[in-house]
């Protein structure tokens, strides 16, 4: 059998045992202790139980919000339908948190897809590029008029996440090894925005209050400090927007700038 | 000059006993700066660009000499080789120098879908080509020659034209690589297709093995699995004497993976394979 064929069946039956046309007894030869399919079920328990042991380790609080048997079945259904498509395995899973919402049997934990989509930021973050100190010493320097053309950068090792539901909190109480299990989060008290980002090597998930959510999200979409500043005073009269501008520099969660 | 530069890039710094670097060792590594010959690092878990892994891998690379292991190459897929992953591995070469790389004789993917897991190859003379052409790819690529490692199996092909050792040796001949032979494979493997482990050591070429595994399996009762998950087990210390007798003391690395211990149970794992090596250099005395 032609290799790439051999290949393509194989892993095909890996992941679909009930697809595909051509049977494992086709390539694999049968042993007097196991059938073809047997010495293929060694393969497809080590395959399925090495990228699920990489889901474990992404989504851990997922893990523990649904129990182990329910997470081991949603991640089962999630890998047969979801091919690893990058040799690294640490990136596999980017996909769960949509997954999670088409999944009907987790439907009672309506926030499970957000704290996936917490987990897998949080996973990015962890090994997102390294950043060297920035430049926002050199501000101080700007004129007034070259200030309002600055476009800021956050940092590298950052990203952005709003929930309608309190993710945070769910989150943070699942941190350490003294989870109080009987702590009860109230889903009524609505959702957040937050900022999940890489200070060193400690990791960092912070919420933001209205402002410094708005001034971070005019940041990611690279718009000026002028129209950053026309936006929020429209959105927010009043705002003071030097006070908010070192309140995100000092915070951390700027890197660098640039002129426009 | 640091140490790293001097150490790292120079397989003279590769002798003797080495270990697996793993990250619940970071801490005690970097804080107490144990006696260890060299640490293999596990190269796929430094692939993303920066945080924590890069951080402790090039303190420890400060102090120790490094040699890269993979195990994404999957030398013989039928799809091209995956330059992306290839230039990030070029690229952790040019940064940590290490004396050298590996991968496995295997595949892990096809039509551009993983199954991170190394799979067997069917012994064939389509397999034997592909391989080959694979590895100059790889080696031209990377500027360097490669090591390629046997890996263990629990099912058989009906197209193998081969024994295994005849695979492997045809393809570093060919491709003019060398051998990561590892023992705990070998062991595995001829227990699981009841293979004569002994002549699949003698059918290897000297010249070309660099390096050789050891590791601890699990036995499922129908066959073993190469689980890196135990102590070495006694059959398999006893095949590495007798490689050891017919490869001389080639670098030896303890490989551990899963339900990986305290660093001292390493420590004394290497220390049993130092000792292999002084009762070989003992009776050649």
């Amino acid at each position: 059998m032609q290799l790439r064929k051999l290949q393509t069946a194989m892993l095909e039956s890996i992941f679909h045992p009930s697809q595909g046309e051509v049977k494992p007894q086709h390539y694999i030869s049968e042993t007097a202790v196991f059938s073809a399919e047997q010495q293929l079920d060694i393969y497809r328990g080590s395959i399925i139980s090495g990228i699920s042991g990489a889901l474990d380790n992404t989504y851990p609080v997922c893990r523990q919000l649904t129990g182990g048997d329910f997470f081991d079945a949603m991640a089962h259904e999630y890998i047969v339908n979801t091919p690893s498509l990058h040799p690294d395995l640490n990136i596999y899973g980017r996909t769960l948190a949509e997954f999670i919402d088409n999944f009907e049997p987790a439907n009672e934990l309506p926030y499970l897809s957000d704290i996936a989509r917490l987990e897998w930021l949080l996973a990015e973050v962890f090994s997102a590029a390294d950043e060297r100190l920035g430049n926002l010493d050199e501000l101080a320097y700007l004129s007034e008029q070259d200030l309002q053309k600055v476009i800021f950068q956050l940092p590298l090792a950052s990203r952005l996440l709003q929930s309608d539901f309190p993710v945070e909190a769910i989150w943070s109480m699942h941190q350490g090894a003294d989870i109080n299990h009987d702590e009860e989060i109230n889903l009524d008290q609505g959702g957040v925005k937050l900022i999940v980002w890489r200070d060193g090597l400690d990791m960092k998930v912070e919420i933001l209050d209205e402002h410094q959510w708005s001034f971070l999200v005019h940041i990611q979409q690279q718009h000026n400090f002028s129209s950053i500043c026309e936006s929020m005073i429209n959105d927010f009269p009043g705002v003071d927007m030097g006070h908010e501008l070192a309140r995100v520099i000092q915070a951390g969660w700027v890197s660098f700038f640039r002129s426009a | 000059m640091s140490t790293r530069l001097q150490k790292n890039g120079d397989e003279s710094f590769i002798q003797g006993v080495g270990l697996g670097l793993r990250t619940p060792h970071y801490h005690f590594i970097e804080s107490t700066r144990p006696d260890v010959a060299w640490f293999e690092v596990l190269i796929d878990n430094y692939m993303q660009p920066g945080g924590s892994p890069l951080y402790h891998l090039e303190r420890i690379a400060r102090d120790y000499a490094l040699t890269f292991h993979g195990v994404g190459m999957s030398l013989g897929s039928a799809d091209p080789l995956n330059m992306d992953y290839l230039g990030i591995l070029k690229q952790r070469i040019n940064e940590f120098k290490p004396a050298w790389v590996s991968d496995h004789l295997c595949w892990s993917s096809v039509a551009g879908c993983h199954g991170h897991e190394l799979l067997p190859l069917p012994y064939t003379e389509e397999a034997v080509a592909l391989v080959i052409e694979k590895i100059r790819q790889v080696q031209d690529y990377l500027g360097q020659r490669i090591l390629i490692e046997n890996v263990s199996s629990y099912l058989t092909y009906t197209d193998s034209q081969m024994p295994e050792w005849e695979f492997l040796n045809i393809i570093a001949c060919e491709a003019d690589c060398d051998i990561l032979l590892d023992i705990n494979n070998i062991y595995v493997s001829s227990v699981n297709h009841n293979l004569d482990a002994e002549l699949y050591l003698q059918s290897v070429p000297v010249d070309r093995v660099r390096e050789m595994h050891l590791a601890g399996y699990e036995d499922a009762g129908t066959h073993l699995l190469d689980t890196h998950s135990r102590p070495v087990y006694d059959p398999v210390w006893d095949l590495y004497r007798k490689a050891l007798r017919l490869f001389g003391t080639v670098p030896t690395l303890i490989e551990w993976d899963n339900d990986i211990p305290e660093f001292d149970i390493l420590v004394a794992e290497a220390d049993k394979a130092r000792s292999c090596m002084r009762d070989l250099k003992n009776a050649v005395a």
